[in-house]
């Protein structure tokens, strides 16, 4: 993926918002400051996912059994996302430790800049799953499907204990470099793991307005 | 025993092909730890490796990969078993195949060993020392259990394959190979390239180097020759069957086993002596190899020998084109850093390395050396600190050799060493430590005898440096000599000796050299003029490395113009690119001064009293509040330096910096500005600050401070950002901050808090995981300083949450800390 790219599918209204903040109430100098510092970003970054698709099979009673490849999840919420889906993808997305790298350093030297750039990294990585899953709509769109939303670890009962199996199964530590602490957090930080179904054509009606988190 | 090492460049070595391959098509151990099979398949496991024999291997490895005690922790596997099993069953292979077959060629076992799977430091949570544990534990079980050799590989992480590769090699007698794994643009996950990399692996003393994972044999060709045209060590090359893709929910490769020969026979014919495959090669693919290469001969190579120096993502070669190595981390002279050195201000040390690395440098020199401070442990917080914030590689500068012991084992890549000399003992201490952690070592031109007067005096001492550091194995380059110089006001004529000297020494003995140019005009006045002469002298007689400070524009113009004139700088790009940000920077200037004049004359007719707390009219002062309001860094620290020609600095922070501040804070709490815009004035108000510390220290005057406030984000948490904002706005409101970083350990809160004797404590957490390692800190505090206050916050608190924890008080955003720690600060209590 080309990051350069990237940079005009940046939602830059998407950037003020994890800012806490409107873009209209942001005057001239913190325009230029969020140019500046989301093209230094996609300068240093190298973005890397990863995703495989695996056969899914449900079961839905007292609780929610899902059988995603090699992984056993139980989890309710990620079980209505899937519904209906017989295979699914599970993906990584990274922004790699260079994005660590500079937020490190800009949380020493320029807190200011170093808030700026944290928002501009979670959009960038909210674009390169966009781009992922937007590979996947059109994979599924080659056999009749369409695809879900994309569903994390961490999202409703879907706990974030998931996580070490779901980065096993994609070898992420070797392929992205995306591992995680001993605490269970990401490493890199802008790292997103993610589960998104493939819906088949006759589920398609009444099944699109299931809740999301 | 047979060594392997007596066959490299003798005749090929094959490796086996992908183990985790083989056990999924065989279905062994699926859906359990690959390693647990050595024990619970060993008749299948003993068959793998027969097969990879009779497909014509030499280096089985054992199924040990992953049998790292960090991985295993909790799994109710013990790796010490796995890996004993694991080179067993490796090894009865060998010893039926040779006594069914009498095969008589070489068989090596190789002990096998893989990444963590967790990040190191600072990035991830994984301590250095950590790893190296593990790793020993693996390499020590992996020789004890009759291992030929070990086999270090699929890192892509420089300072993890450090601790891997010393855990190795000082634990074990055995030979070391190490393979890396590499992204298509040629990186390491961690951002190493090819160079870099092999020039680390080598100085650390592998055996053979090369690639394995990642990638597949057409892509890996490009790498390899890149590897083969840099180190003269044995390389390996171990590629996948191709890119991997995905087919119904597994993993396939499409390189079969023919192509994998064709292609892996070119990469034989351009120099590599060690091949096989990882992940998706087969027997298949390994027999279908070595027919392809039948009776080839290794081709042998010879390399030119370059000094490199590396950080862990970038390398530095010190040749033709000389370095700038910035010297501004060495307390001699400069009262600030003493200062933030005995009060462990990490901080402004840190920054002092972003403005080197901005200014220009291309190594940073680091000295701590400071009577009365514990260098090691100064250095042992210091260099991790640097690497974090600056990807320079580091000069360690030090004569306290357990000091620069701790520094090397630390540090992430290939340093330079600063320094040895030629006296017996200096070499005796310094050329082991160069050996086994490797470097780049400087060596003064002086010996028992002191510093020779002559030229001839100073070659006899490079001389005798780089023969003893040869006998220590330590190749010549690997050596940058020091020439001295010697200050010039009280030996006339040195400066002479010192330039001949360089020349010779490039000439002569074909050795880099380095300097410490500013030595020279100590005792003159203008000292800048004198050094930025020498320094252009010593460049054009051949110097390769300057110790000179970066930001000092007389130096840089003698670079630039040296670089400029001798064709190193193509089309003078460099030297225009400068010299076009110096007149903006200029312009920017006078624009402050004509404001600043415009004052004066103001005072001059009486029309303004700067004093005076009314007259807060003048255009220059609305300008500083503006420029902080709107958090211009640039502008406000400009002004703040014209500010200072006519007022204190106390009443340019009371009087402009904090109403600034304070204005902003109260528009972010009405919701009139949001948190990046406070941030940015609160970056614009430090930037102030730094102008008026530099301008109170330069005239002997002490800063007043507040209170000592301890900041920390929880044990398990790496998410500090919240915490770096608070910071920044105490600081500018004058707290003296002590900031424990990220992950830190609920005793290390207490012991820093007791220590310091500060009287609040701030925590912040990001993740409900590690909400919990705020409540043991705060029982911690609790429990120990009672009198200690507690601030909290953090993404996933409340105020219901914070009390139930037993915190003082939530911070429900930036500003909230400041006030807290204002009204503690009135009512005495801070």
């Amino acid at each position: 993926m080309d990051v350069r790219e990237l940079a005009g599918r940046v939602r830059r209204r998407e950037i003020y918002r994890y800012m806490g903040m409107k873009e209209e109430d942001a005057g001239e100098s913190l325009r230029a400051l969020v140019e500046e510092q989301l093209i230094r970003l996609l300068n240093q970054i190298r973005v890397r996912s990863f995703y495989q698709i695996f056969p899914l099979s449900l079961q839905e009673g007292e609780r929610t059994e899902i059988e995603l490849g090699p992984l056993h999840i139980v989890s309710r919420d990620l079980g209505r996302n899937l519904r209906g889906c017989t295979s699914a993808a599970l993906f990584g997305a990274t922004l790699g430790m260079e994005a660590d790298r500079l937020l490190y350093r800009l949380g020493l030297t320029a807190v200011g800049e170093a808030v700026v750039t944290d928002a501009c990294a979670a959009e960038v990585l909210e674009v390169v799953c966009d781009e992922v899953c937007g590979e996947l709509a059109a994979l599924a769109k080659q056999n009749g499907e369409r695809i879900r939303p994309r569903y994390s670890p961490g999202f409703g009962d879907f706990t974030l204990a998931y996580q070490a199996e779901l980065l096993k199964t994609l070898e992420l530590p070797k392929r992205l470099g995306v591992s995680l602490t001993a605490g269970g957090m990401l490493t890199p930080t802008k790292t997103v793991t993610a589960v998104v179904g493939f819906l088949p054509a006759e589920h398609e009606k009444g099944q699109m307005r299931t809740e999301q988190p | 025993m047979t060594d392997i090492r007596d066959y490299l460049g003798k005749e090929l070595l094959f490796y086996d092909g992908g183990t985790g391959t083989y056990l999924q098509s065989h279905g062994i151990a699926a859906g359990e730890l690959p390693e647990s099979a050595n024990l619970t398949s060993r008749p299948e496991m003993v068959r793998m490796h027969r097969e990879f024999l009779e497909a014509g291997s030499h280096i089985l490895l054992a199924n040990t990969f992953g049998a790292n005690p960090g991985k295993l922790a909790g799994s109710g596997w013990e790796p010490e078993k796995l890996i004993c099993a694991g080179v067993e069953n490796a090894r009865e292979a060998v010893r039926q195949f040779r006594e069914e077959r009498g095969e008589e060629r070489p068989l090596f076992v190789s002990m096998d060993i893989g990444p963590s799977g967790r990040l190191m430091k600072p990035y991830g949570d994984l301590e250095f020392e950590e790893a190296y544990e593990w790793f020993r534990r693996m390499a020590v079980c992996g020789e004890e259990a009759g291992a030929d050799l070990i086999t270090i590989e699929t890192m892509s992480d420089s300072y993890e394959v450090k601790a891997a590769l010393l855990a190795a090699k000082e634990n074990t007698s055995l030979p070391v190979f190490v393979t890396m794994t590499f992204d298509e643009g040629g990186r390491l996950l961690t951002g190493g390239e090819v160079e870099g990399t092999a020039a680390l692996l080598e100085s650390l003393g592998a055996d053979a180097i090369g690639f394995n994972c990642g990638l597949g044999p057409h892509q890996l060709s490009r790498l390899v020759q890149k590897l083969l045209a840099f180190t003269n060590l044995p390389v390996i090359v171990n590629p996948n069957a191709g890119l991997p893709r995905s087919e119904g929910g597994r993993t396939v490769y499409d390189v079969g086993p023919e192509e994998f020969a064709e292609v892996m026979g070119q990469i034989a014919r351009a120099g590599a002596w060690v091949l096989g495959g990882c992940c998706g090669t087969t027997p298949e693919h390994i027999a279908c190899l070595t027919q392809e290469l039948r009776g080839f001969s290794p081709v042998q190579r010879t390399v030119p020998r370059r000094t490199m120096v590396t950080s862990g993502s970038r390398f530095v070669e010190i040749s033709r084109d000389p370095v700038i190595i910035g010297e501004r981390i060495n307390p001699t002279g400069k009262k600030w850093l003493k200062t933030a050195l005995q009060e462990g201000d990490t901080d402004r040390i840190l920054k002092e390395a972003v403005k080197e690395q901005e200014d220009g440098a291309h190594i940073l020199d680091v000295n701590v050396g400071l009577p009365g401070l514990d260098e090691a442990e100064t250095f042992a917080g210091l260099i991790p600190a640097i690497q974090a914030v600056t990807d320079l590689p580091l000069q360690i500068d030090t004569s306290n050799v357990a000091a620069m012991e701790r520094a090397l084992r630390l540090y992430n890549g290939k340093p330079m060493i600063n320094s040895v000399n030629g006296k017996k003992e200096s070499m005796e201490q310094v050329f082991p430590l160069a050996k086994r952690y490797g470097g780049v070592v400087v060596g003064l031109c002086l010996d028992e005898e002191g510093i020779p007067d002559d030229v001839e005096g100073r070659l006899r001492i490079a001389r005798r440096i780089l023969d003893t550091a040869a006998g220590y194995g330590i190749k010549r380059e690997n050596i940058v000599i020091d020439a001295l110089a010697l200050t010039v006001s009280a030996q006339a004529g040195s400066a002479r000796v010192t330039l001949e000297t360089i020349r010779r020494l490039k000439e002569e003995l074909g050795v880099n050299t380095v300097l410490g140019v500013s030595n020279i005009s100590f005792g003159l006045p203008a000292r800048e003029v004198i050094n930025a002469s020498f320094f252009a002298m010593a460049l054009s007689a051949g110097l390769s490395c300057g110790i000179i400070n970066p930001g000092n524009e007389a130096m840089r113009d003698a670079y630039d113009s040296y670089r400029a004139l001798y064709g190193l700088d193509e089309n003078c790009s460099s030297y225009i690119a400068r010299n076009s940000e110096r007149k903006a920077r200029a312009a920017s200037v006078q624009a402050a001064q004509v404001q600043a004049a415009a004052v004066q004359t103001a005072q001059a007719m009486g029309t303004v009293s700067v004093r005076s707390e009314q007259a807060l009219e003048p255009a220059q002062e609305r300008e500083l509040q503006k420029a902080i309001e709107t958090g211009l860094s640039g502008p406000a620290r400009t002004l703040t330096a014209a500010l200072l020609q006519t007022m204190s600095p106390l009443e340019i922070i009371d009087g402009q910096l904090i109403p600034a501040l304070d204005t902003v804070g109260k528009y972010f709490e009405t919701g009139k500005l949001f948190l990046p815009q406070l941030l940015m004035s609160a970056d614009a108000a430090g930037a102030c600050f730094e102008v008026i510390r530099g301008y109170m220290e330069r005239s002997g005057q002490e800063q007043p401070k507040k209170g000592k406030i301890i900041l920390s984000t929880v044990k398990g948490d790496i998410h500090d950002i919240g915490k770096n904002i608070v910071k920044a706005l105490l600081q500018n409101y004058g707290y003296e901050i002590l900031d424990l970083g990220k992950d830190v350990e609920p005793e290390t809160v207490v012991d820093a808090a007791r220590r310091a004797g500060a009287r609040l404590v701030g925590l912040s957490a990001l993740m409900t995981t590690t909400v919990v390692y705020m409540e043991e800190t705060i029982r911690l505090l609790r429990e120990s300083l009672p009198e200690v206050k507690i601030m909290v916050g953090g993404a996933v608190l409340t105020q219901e949450y914070a009390q139930s924890i037993g915190a003082d008080f939530y911070g429900k955003d930036a500003m909230a800390s400041v006030r807290y720690a204002e009204q503690l600060s009135q009512q005495g209590l801070l």
